[in-house]
């Protein structure tokens, strides 16, 4: 088992290379100096001669060839330097580790809230086959993931914090993560949590549902389910220890496929809950064209996402006892 | 629904004659479609997609006979009308223009944009994919790496870096997001074509001289389709939430241009003005992508022989 964690994780390290090469060619694909375009984004009244571009360029060591300018990025990254963002000047890293923990606290939420729903709702949909409740929650569960999150987002929002508001009904907070007039407190940032977590899971757990009632019939079929009918187990014991340890094994597959699907929603999300997290910094880092800023927050982010999949993975092979390592 | 009814005798027909009414279609494309339309809800998906695809197209033809308005006219005096107020059919927005209009331009938008990038995904994804699956060894192992490395990174995070560096019509939004969408069918393409590779009949064609090229196109590619087409079925609707979701952020279509997803970011600053501004363009959204998830549940329903309920 360490062996195969170790070997899994050294996959990390060529995956995370070819992804550096990847962002930072994307990165420099734009066209024209980006001294220039720095300038004409931050205004006008910034008159410098053709000279004065040339000496910033070569300080910034921008007229050299890509490759070289890739290896010095990668140095410093290495070495836990992901630049200094060219709109705010404070270190990358700080940025970055700062919006983190609000990120994982909202996916956090996001996935366990998808889990603790999904799966009551998708067994009990196998295994009551057919009836009201299965149909329910198949239409539900097709809708669901039909929805646009961002739509979703947008109407939870105007009916439960500013509709409620106004309606004079106890309504939750329109954005933001805790309460910026001296909140920080477990309730504070719990109701600053719903709107957001609950738009995130949403249409996770519509995917999770319907996948979880498939797999669920597919495994209640099998013939070693008849066998434990037959030899008299409890129809709860067959459910939930024989069927459902079999039923959710691919499941934890998707669920690491849903990393980067949920990382990518928080993105939508954070913008239109105000939430400062991840999301919310890539995203106007996109805007800004903030270079350092987009290609550290895209760099951690694709790391975080490898990470994810190799525990979905490693969590695969101690759940499964058929898998080879 | 069970695989009994595919071979159902039809008698609904009047005009077939007495001698077809005995012998039901036996082909396996005779039999999915039987499958396919033996399904309330995939049939009523359908019926829904073909009308939002009709409204598209036919969106030129609409907007002059039925709403009378243009996509792009602005009224300042007649902003905020409610439904069916002074000729609006959905209303106005906040520049006074048609949101009926506006709506049935957005579905040729988006609808456009899904449409080229399933083709576009499915061009790339199929032909890595069996490229990958049918040459093996270190081809298949380079091309699979490529695919892990790009399915590493998030795809709206991709999108947004791209999209935020150059801006982009329609047709070039459309390879883009074909770009990020490949990966999926290429991986199943290839699992498909590795089993494939080892059946009899391509040992037989083999065997008869055909060519690897002649192998993979008359051959492989009509026996991977089934699975691309469940594929497609269940993609587009992420395609289009996909475009809706850049076009909501600033990125994808830009005004004045209608996209739903612009639209609906339009709407959200106004929100105080009118809240159906921001409710129709998001439920059509919901509705086409609901309508296509019908479809492509249906679709699996009736062509994925593994499955039996």
């Amino acid at each position: 088992m360490t062996r195969y964690i170790i070997r899994r994780l050294a996959q990390v390290v060529p995956l995370m290379i070819f992804i550096s090469m990847l962002l930072f060619a994307i990165a420099n694909l734009v066209p024209g100096s980006p001294v220039r375009n720095l300038i004409a984004q931050l205004g006008s009244h910034i008159r410098l001669t053709d000279a004065d571009i040339a000496r910033i360029e070569s300080y910034f060591g921008l007229d050299q060839p890509l490759y070289l300018r890739y290896f010095t990025w990668m140095g410093h990254v290495l070495q836990g330097d992901l630049g200094i963002s060219m709109i705010t000047h404070q270190p990358v890293n700080e940025l970055i580790l700062g919006r983190l923990p609000n990120t994982l606290l909202l996916t956090g939420t996001a996935f366990v809230l998808a889990l603790l729903f999904a799966v009551p709702v998708g067994v009990y949909g196998a295994v009551r086959r057919n009836t009201w409740f299965d149909h329910m929650s198949t239409a539900g569960a097709v809708s669901g993931y039909s929805i646009p999150s961002f739509w979703l987002a947008l109407m939870l929002l105007l009916l439960f914090a500013i509709k409620f508001e106004a309606w004079g009904l106890p309504s939750l907070p329109a954005g933001g993560a805790y309460d910026l007039r001296g909140g920080g407190g477990f309730w504070d940032r719990a109701q600053h949590l719903i709107l957001p977590a609950f738009s995130l899971a949403f249409v996770q757990t519509a995917l999770w549902t319907r996948y979880i009632r498939s797999q669920m019939l597919e495994v209640l079929s099998q013939d070693f389910i008849r066998t434990a009918r037959a030899k008299g187990v409890r129809e709860r014991i067959v459910v939930f220890r024989h069927g459902l340890r079999n039923a959710v094994l691919p499941l934890i597959t998707l669920m690491g496929l849903a990393i980067p699907e949920l990382f990518g929603g928080a993105l939508i999300i954070e913008q239109i809950y105000n939430y400062p997290g991840m999301g919310q910094l890539t995203f106007n880092a996109a805007m800004q064209h903030d270079y350092p800023l987009i290609m550290g927050t895209l760099l951690f982010v694709a790391f975080l996402v490898i990470m994810g999949n190799l525990i979905a993975d490693v969590a695969y092979a101690i759940a499964d006892p058929r898998v080879r390592y | 629904m069970s695989r009994a009814e595919a071979v159902h005798v039809d008698t609904t027909s009047d005009d077939v004659p007495a001698l077809e009414r005995q012998r039901p279609t036996r082909t396996y494309l005779g039999m999915a479609w039987r499958s396919f339309r033996a399904n309330p809800t995939a049939m009523a998906g359908l019926v829904v997609l073909v009308v939002m695809v009709a409204l598209a197209l036919g969106a030129g033809v609409l907007s002059e006979y039925v709403t009378g308005h243009t996509t792009y006219d602005q009224d300042l005096s007649a902003s905020f009308k409610a439904i069916g107020e002074d000729g609006y059919l959905l209303g106005s927005d906040a520049y006074g223009r048609d949101v009926a209009t506006r709506l049935l331009y957005g579905a040729r938008v988006s609808l456009g944009v899904a449409g080229l990038s399933i083709i576009g995904a499915m061009a790339i994804g199929v032909s890595w994919g069996v490229a990958a699956g049918y040459f093996g060894g270190w081809i298949d192992n380079a091309l699979m790496r490529v695919v892990d490395v790009l399915l590493a990174i998030p795809t709206l995070f991709m999108l947004l870096l791209i999209a935020s560096m150059w801006t982009m019509g329609p047709v070039a939004l459309g390879f883009i997001i074909a770009s990020l969408g490949w990966q999926t069918v290429s991986r199943l393409v290839r699992g498909e074509v590795l089993s494939l590779r080892e059946r009899d009949f391509i040992e037989a064609a083999r065997l008869i001289g055909a060519s690897d090229r002649r192998i993979m196109f008359r051959y492989i590619l009509p026996n991977v389709a089934p699975t691309v087409i469940v594929w497609a079925g269940l993609t587009v609707p992420a395609l289009i939430l996909w475009e809706a979701s850049l076009s909501y952020l600033g990125l994808g279509i830009q005004q004045p241009t209608p996209s739903w997803g612009n639209m609906l970011s339009d709407a959200q600053l106004v929100w105080s003005y009118s809240a159906t501004l921001v409710f129709l363009p998001g439920l059509a959204i919901f509705v086409t992508v609901f309508a296509i998830n019908l479809v492509g549940n249906g679709l699996r329903d009736a062509l994925d022989p593994r499955l039996s309920e």
